[in-house]
């Protein structure tokens, strides 16, 4: 078909501030409804909003992150639209001159580095939520304020991104980056992540856009992926056929996993932005972002470069153990409790990740980092073998014990008395005549199998390795 | 600049304002009126001076993030015209198909 997609994203991020961005009601998630306003967020006459200074360190915080430039100057406009979920009438915004320039972040794709551009990044407060389904009245929507006036750092992408696969590790990036500087929870279910998607198509090798379609209504990174697929077999498909891409927003069916029109009853939007004079602009200097710059913690990237240097691990290993700032701090733990940093990778990356929905949640995985390196110092000094131990961590990650209590009260201790293993192994020889003359007659596999009957009898605390030699020795 | 009628009505779209055609008219005249006057300041040069977008010179007025008071129980719904189950009721809105 020969095009080209060309995809730029918008991506909001709820700012985690305890107060709301111009007034001093909470930000919580589900509370009563309309309980956690003011007249401030309610828009009622003669308030005077007045900037968060939490918000604001947050979105220079992220735009240093993002490596983009901080603006020496910026200010506040209003947005003018109605809806029934602005109770302005106007959303406060930046238009012209946004808290954060330009700047880029680096995702990973088949392989392959990609730097995607960052246009710029602003602040904004959020609307409220309007609802339609359950108990509502049919006609009616019930509105409840508790949301507006929430802080939004909108970050918007340059147009870099050329397939859903980008787009998806883009979002990753910017989740993991976010959390990394604890400026957002980037949960997509609770609303405090939300994406939009611009995408076009044009002819491979041409330079001049298509026309743009936006994309709302995404409610996961996967929805994001599937809407761009959808996006560029639709728009293909039109094109090839002579027809014309009309610019427009569509909302992604998740249902029917489709984009739709939208039936919207606005013409062209006109918002009418201009500054709002209740608002003073922001004026920074260097020392001030410097301040902000101290608390910039080590960042994914350079994390995930230092994990490959520092404890030679596959890149592959470094990005799953560096994708959480939680899950590296774990890491790190286990090997500094004398853990071999490989060992502590691949069990932490199995037996750990398959345990816990997200790796930020490692925080409250009853298995500290203590107790996974105890764990593989005891099956590196041959306490216990690499088998038990899956079934000690099992019993670790229920009761939270650590791993030497569990083999006490288990007796699970590997037996490394060589007395003791060849009593089991004389049994195992003469319980098992025809194994034996087989192996004797130079089939090699029935050695496998009595090594297999001599741990099985020992419940797989004899020692494999001593096993295996002794079994050898007493064969010939 | 001369306020027309299209003007007044794209105007009057944008503020979900109903105006009749007299109304447009009368209003075409007195918007026209106060532009034209405050286009006096066309006649300034401005070439050298920076716009702005704010008066008075005051910069970064910040507050704290301390939770403080929110409205009190049925201020809210003494205000809506219409309230229930703890929400602002208004006609429906759905948007796509
Ligand atoms: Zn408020």
């Amino acid at each position: 078909m020969g095009y080209e997609p060309v995809i730029g994203l918008e991506v909001h991020v709820q700012l985690n501030t305890a107060t709301k961005i111009f007034c001093s009601c909470p930000v919580k998630f589900g509370s009563s409804p309309n309980t956690q306003t003011c007249p401030v967020c309610l828009g009622l006459p003669g308030v005077l909003p007045v900037l968060n200074r939490e918000a604001l360190n947050k979105a220079i915080l992220a735009g240093l992150a993002l490596n983009c430039s901080i603006s020496g100057y910026s200010k506040f406009d209003r947005k003018n639209y109605f809806y029934p979920d602005l109770p302005k009438n106007y959303q406060i915004s930046q238009y012209d001159k946004p808290i954060c320039g330009p700047g880029f972040i680096e995702i990973q794709v088949n392989g392959e580095n990609r730097r995607i551009g960052i246009t710029r990044l602003h602040l904004e407060e959020d609307a409220g939520k309007l609802i339609h389904a359950g108990n509502v009245p049919d006609g009616c929507s019930y509105v409840d304020l508790n949301r507006t006036g929430t802080p939004l750092a909108e970050i918007v992408s340059d147009p870099d991104m050329r397939s859903g696969d980008e787009a998806y590790e883009y979002l990753l990036k910017i989740k993991s980056i976010m959390k990394y500087i604890d400026v957002s929870d980037c949960n997509m279910e609770e609303g405090s992540l939300r994406c939009d998607v611009n995408i076009s198509l044009r002819k491979k090798g041409t330079e001049k856009f298509g026309e743009k379609v936006e994309i709302k209504n995404l409610n996961s990174f996967k929805a994001v992926k599937a809407a761009i697929s959808w996006e560029i077999e639709r728009q293909s498909e039109i094109l090839d056929t002579g027809g014309k891409i009309m610019q427009e927003t569509r909302l992604w069916d998740s249902d029917k996993n489709r984009t739709n029109g939208m039936r919207s009853k606005e013409h062209a939007h006109d918002y009418r932005y201009f500054p709002d004079p209740d608002l003073v602009p922001i004026v920074l200097d260097m020392a001030y972002i410097g301040c902000i710059k101290n608390g910039l913690p080590e960042l994914p990237d350079a994390k995930k470069e230092r994990f490959i240097s520092a404890y030679v691990l596959p890149a592959y290993d470094a990005g799953v153990l560096t994708s959480s700032r939680e899950l590296a701090g774990y890491f790190e733990e286990t090997v500094r409790g004398g853990a071999n940093p490989k060992k502590a990778s691949n069990w932490i990356m199995g037996e750990v990740l398959a345990r816990i929905d997200d790796a930020g949640m490692i925080s409250s995985f009853p298995v500290r980092p203590a107790m996974l390196s105890e764990l593989i110092n005891l099956i590196d000094n041959n306490t216990i073998s690499g088998k038990i131990a899956k079934a000690v961590f099992d019993e670790m990650a229920v009761s939270g014990k650590s791993p030497g209590v569990i083999i006490e009260e288990k007796g699970l201790k590997q037996v490394t008395d060589s007395g003791e293993i060849e009593a089991v192994i004389d049994t195992v020889i003469s319980n098992n005549e025809k194994s034996v003359n087989d192996y004797r007659n130079g089939v090699e596999k029935a050695l496998k199998f009595l090594v297999g009957q001599v741990m099985k009898e020992s419940k797989g605390k004899a020692n494999p390795q001593m096993v295996n030699d002794i079994l050898i020795r007493k064969l010939k | 600049m001369k306020i027309d009628k299209d003007v007044i009505t794209r105007v009057a779209v944008l503020a979900r304002i109903d105006l009749t055609d007299d109304e447009k008219m009368e209003f075409s005249e007195q918007l026209s009126g106060i532009i034209g006057y405050v286009e006096k300041i066309n006649e300034l040069d401005t070439e050298k001076i920076i716009p702005s977008d704010h008066i008075g010179g005051v910069k970064n007025v910040l507050r704290n993030d301390t939770v403080g008071s929110t409205i009190g129980e049925g201020v809210l719904e003494r205000m809506a015209p219409e309230f229930e189950n703890g929400h602002i009721v208004v006609p429906r809105i759905i948007e796509g198909s």
